[in-house]
């Protein structure tokens, strides 16, 4: 089969990233354009800013990206796009730009969810082995999922309230660090020990997650010592927390490699970046002798590389969508 | 000299290719908030077997989502094919097919309305947004035109002389304040 080149869009949220992937493994070109000094001035990331700012700057990334790879749309076998899930007025951005590419240029489209894209992530520059276990860990999802292949899913578990993520974000706030929460809170933990006793979030057989008591355990005890004059020990508190929030995560792919016995692991979405949770996700293959698949530090967080990855399973099934293509906000890894 | 003009600005699409004055094609979709889902098969109806000179698209003010979307489909159709593109407000669409008269021209959102005031041939102070409880103080003091019949050739006319921009810099034109904007003026 003759080479493979994707063009593919990511604008799900604050970051506008348009990359070339060749056979869904190799990045030729990846532009990643993030508005976080942006948004951090308004302690999170607003919607219609961000959307305001993919209208401005998606042909300048476009230009970059051509630059970067010395081809021209022409050479592109299709136009991929992240549809779902994400900000609505973000992704609209990105899937009319897509359309539009995809119409001028005669190009097949191809719809991608974003999520998954986080997974294939771990396809770039290496080759995932089926099955796998697909840990998904981002400021909008904590999902535990069997990929038995392709594009074939079975989901195990998921966050019953708060993703891992917002509840970084959440803490954070309370603590007085700055957006984006979670590298802040990290930075912080590094400093502190584990000695604040925070309650285990589910503790249970099953392969659900909640961060929402665990988030507001922690508000009601940084009030409470507030109150009574007690000094907060901010860095011991993050470390206290990251540790709860992390080893949740532990315990439940530790039973779901007990359970299921596959012997491949991958972890996908933002809080990937975490070096506390690979090393204590990394323990926890080890004692099963699973290989662990992490993304680079560069494919961690939202980037059109991992959409071009995730594009090239459904090029190769002639899996297109038409030019109605319509944004979703609210999608797991199995919608 | 055949024009593609796209307008997204409140909720409905309207693409339309001329030559010189003269309709050629056109597609309209009326009153879908959805637009997504319809503003590259309209595109695809009218450009399908047509080639165009130049792009003209309306960058607001209006639905922020209306606009955005049609200036994201022009501003990436100019780049891409090295077409040259210029962009014309909402309300300048009004006055110039009104042919120009002076005056107070608005367009309602829903929420409120945006202003634009004319004299002599030009926009005499930026536009802005009133709310529906202020507009309807605004309109007991002066006469507002908040509706025209679209007259494409008497547009047209008077863009001619407007400059091309940059693909890159067409951008939409907001005008209305967001939350967190007015909480960080107050």
């Amino acid at each position: 089969m003759k080479d493979v080149y994707i063009l593919s869009v990511e604008s799900s949220c604050d970051e506008t990233s348009i990359a070339v992937v060749k056979n869904g493994h190799d990045c030729i070109a990846l532009t990643i354009l993030t508005q976080m000094d942006t948004h951090a001035n308004y302690g999170g990331v607003v919607p219609e800013i961000a959307s305001r700012m993919h209208t401005e700057n998606i042909t300048l990334v476009l230009e970059e990206t051509l630059k970067k790879a010395g081809m021209t749309i022409d050479q592109m076998d299709a136009i991929a796009v992240a549809y779902k899930p994400g900000l609505m007025g973000s992704l609209l951005v990105g899937i009319e730009f897509a359309k539009t590419l995809a119409y001028v240029y005669n190009k097949p489209l191809i719809g991608v969810n974003h999520l998954i894209g986080h997974i294939y992530a771990n396809n770039i520059e290496d080759r995932l082995e089926y099955p796998l276990l697909a840990l998904v860990v981002s400021g909008g999802h904590t999902e535990l999922a069997v990929m038995k292949d392709d594009y074939n899913f079975e989901l195990l578990g998921s966050t019953l309230d708060d993703a891992i993520g917002e509840a970084f974000d959440k803490v954070a706030r309370v603590l007085g660090y700055p957006y984006p929460g979670g590298p802040n809170i990290e930075k912080a933990a590094a400093k502190g020990e584990n000695t604040y006793a925070l309650p285990k979030p589910v503790d249970d057989d099953t392969y659900n997650f909640s961060y929402s008591g665990l988030k507001s355990h922690i508000i009601n005890l940084v009030n409470t010592e507030r109150m009574k004059g007690h000094e907060l020990r901010k860095e011991d508190l993050a470390c206290s927390f990251q540790t709860t929030a992390i080893d949740e995560l532990s315990r439940k792919l530790d039973l779901a490699l007990k359970n299921t016995n596959i012997k491949n692991v991958v972890i996908a979405g933002g809080v990937s970046a975490n070096q506390f949770l690979r090393s204590e996700i990394s323990k926890v293959c080890d004692r099963y002798n699973a290989k662990l698949y992490i993304p680079k530090m560069l494919y961690c967080t939202d980037n059109a590389a991992m959409i071009g990855a995730a594009a090239y399973p459904l090029y190769v099934k002639g899996d297109f969508k038409d030019f109605d293509l319509n944004a979703e906000s609210h999608a797991g890894v199995c919608d | 000299m055949k024009t593609l003009f796209i307008d997204t600005h409140l909720f409905n699409i309207d693409i339309i290719l001329f030559d010189d004055y003269n309709v050629i094609a056109e597609a309209h979709v009326v009153d879908e908030k959805h637009n997504s889902k319809f503003l590259v098969p309209a595109l695809k109806k009218v450009c399908d077997n047509h080639s165009y000179d130049q792009i003209i698209v309306v960058n607001g003010p209006g639905s922020f989502t209306g606009v955005r979307l049609g200036v994201t489909i022009a501003k990436t159709l100019a780049f891409t094919q090295n077409i040259p593109i210029k962009s014309i407000s909402s309300l300048d669409l009004m006055y110039y097919s009104n042919d120009s008269k002076a005056g107070i021209y608005a367009i309602g959102d829903g929420n409120g309305s945006f202003i634009g005031e004319y004299n002599n041939e030009r926009l005499i102070k930026n536009y802005y947004y009133l709310s529906n409880q202020e507009y309807q103080h605004f309109i007991n003091n002066q006469a507002v035109t908040t509706s025209v019949t679209l007259n494409y050739e008497c547009v047209l006319k008077k863009i001619n002389n407007v400059p091309y921009e940059l693909p890159h810099n067409i951008n939409p034109l907001y005008v209305k304040l967001i939350g967190v904007e007015s909480d960080k003026k107050s």
